[in-house]
């Protein structure tokens, strides 16, 4: 069985765009047997699933078609030949669609593909960030920076050893410098020790730096 | 034959005008979202903040916050660069007076970068990328960044990619690496300004100009002086060529990545130390 250190190069790899599909089916065993990995990357194991051949994702599936399915498909194709007279007269029947109705569903699809095209965008552009705190003494810990409007509330970090190690995956966009503070007991608010740059935040506290 | 009377249409007419009326109202609703929406909602960033629950402690500052919104729209910016810092100052349970005396240094920031675009004919048309770069700047500003350098990286910016909106991402990519370096090793302005100008017009991408800070480790970790570190990162950026071409991602922000061909973006990545509290 793979250990959890090699489940980390395997997401290196995934991230690369490197790993092959025995390393990602590895891995999701992995995960299946290791509830600590299992529960941190909940939140990728899905993407992974999706990068799998055979997922709806992978079109080599519609490379070598079922036999039956041709048949059923091309069987389909011929019912449809002896209603192929009606259904041209009813295209000559049908009216042009009006000019501004042209123009409403130009800017329905164009404000659809804009916003599809953001999304891709966008997710193409990001990074997973692995954030990591020891405090022992914590009962809760939770992330916020300018990447959430520092709001912590649905950032809270998962206590992953009894040693008081805290943990969150994020995904951020790159190309761009974050500060960032972590929040301790919802009252306690801290910078990252192992942060490569402090700042001060303007108020008399530190933040820490994030360069993606 | 048989005469149609007024107001009385035959049953697939009138179908037919009630489905082209919605139409017609989807057309004028999607025209509206489309133009009036967004800038409606650019404009009332700081109004909606200021009738949030958590700005109340904080209408006394009000009036000033809000001469400040107008000098940072004056120059084009979004005033949603202020409500940023005013959620984090709410968050953090800042007092007013002091989250305007943060306001106030942060909208000089601000206004000098934007100052320092206009000269050069480098600003944005887009005022949501300009915000965005401004925001970038005003962290580096905080992280000591002086004016010296940021012309220094704009001018060769311009040099490598003309005035265009990615000659100032460029700038900025490498000022975030050397600024952090500046911190981090107490390097001279002249050196980061060198170290800068370098990483702009080598032929490295933007997302590897971080390789420096582990190099720049490195060489400080081997005991030479900063002179020579400063030497040997230059002579790296002229020579190496970084990754293969992968985003490297690494974080500044303790994601600094063990191994710069990796391309993996950590944040207190586990396998670089954890963070102790």
């Amino acid at each position: 069985m793979m250990t959890c250190k090699e489940a980390f190069s395997v997401l290196d790899a995934w991230e690369q765009g490197e790993a092959d599909p025995s390393q990602l089916n590895a891995f999701l065993s992995h995960c299946e047997e290791c509830p600590e990995c299992a529960s941190r990357f909940a939140g990728l194991i899905p993407l992974l699933k999706r990068d799998l051949p055979g997922s709806i994702s992978d079109l080599s599936i519609l490379t070598s078609p079922d036999r039956n399915f041709e048949d059923a498909v091309m069987e389909g194709i011929d019912l449809d030949k002896s209603a192929g007279r009606k259904t041209v007269q009813l295209s000559r029947n049908r009216k042009r669609m009006p000019a501004w109705a042209m123009a409403a569903a130009a800017i329905l699809i164009l404000s659809i593909g804009v916003g599809i095209g953001m999304y891709v965008q966008q997710n193409s552009a990001t990074a997973t960030v692995h954030f990591v705190l020891e405090a022992p003494s914590a009962q809760s810990v939770q992330l916020a920076g300018d990447f959430n409007s520092w709001d912590a509330s649905n950032y809270e970090l998962k206590k992953v050893s009894e040693d008081g190690t805290w943990e969150i995956t994020v995904r951020l966009t790159k190309g761009q410098v974050y500060a960032y503070n972590f929040v301790i007991d919802g009252q306690q608010w801290v910078a990252d020790p192992s942060a490569m740059a402090q700042i001060d935040d303007g108020f008399g506290g530190t933040s820490s730096l994030l360069r993606l | 034959m048989r005469k149609q009377k007024p107001g009385l249409m035959p049953c697939t007419d009138r179908a037919g005008r009630s489905s082209r009326n919605l139409l017609k109202l989807v057309f004028l609703f999607s025209l509206c979202a489309f133009i009036i929406v967004p800038a409606f909602s650019f404009a009332q960033d700081l109004q909606r903040w200021f009738s949030s629950t958590d700005a109340r402690r904080y209408a006394p500052i009000r009036p000033a916050v809000e001469d400040l919104a107008k000098s940072v729209s004056a120059v084009g910016l979004e005033e949603k660069l202020l409500v940023m810092r005013l959620e984090e100052g709410a968050r953090k349970q800042i007092q007013p007076e002091a989250l305007l005396k943060a306001l106030q240094t942060d909208v000089g920031s601000m206004l000098s970068f934007a100052t320092a675009l206009q000269t050069r004919g480098l600003f944005p048309r887009n005022s949501q990328k300009a915000t965005t770069m401004t925001q970038q700047a005003v962290l580096l500003f905080r992280t000591g960044m002086v004016a010296e350098e940021l012309d220094a990286a704009l001018d060769a910016s311009i040099k490598k990619l003309g005035k265009t909106d990615p000659a100032v991402g460029r700038a900025l990519s490498a000022l975030s690496v050397v600024v952090i370096a500046k911190k981090e090793y107490q390097l001279e302005t002249i050196d980061t300004i060198a170290v800068a100008e370098a990483l702009i017009s080598s032929g490295w991408r933007n997302s590897d100009f971080v390789y420096v800070l582990d190099e720049l480790a490195a060489s400080r970790k081997s005991g030479v002086s900063k002179e020579e570190t400063v030497k040997h990162v230059l002579e790296y950026v002229k020579t190496a060529k970084p990754a293969s071409g992968e985003t490297s991602g690494s974080g500044a922000g303790g994601g600094k990545s063990s191994n710069p061909q990796s391309g993996k973006s950590n944040g207190s990545g586990k396998e670089n130390g954890k963070g102790k509290q």
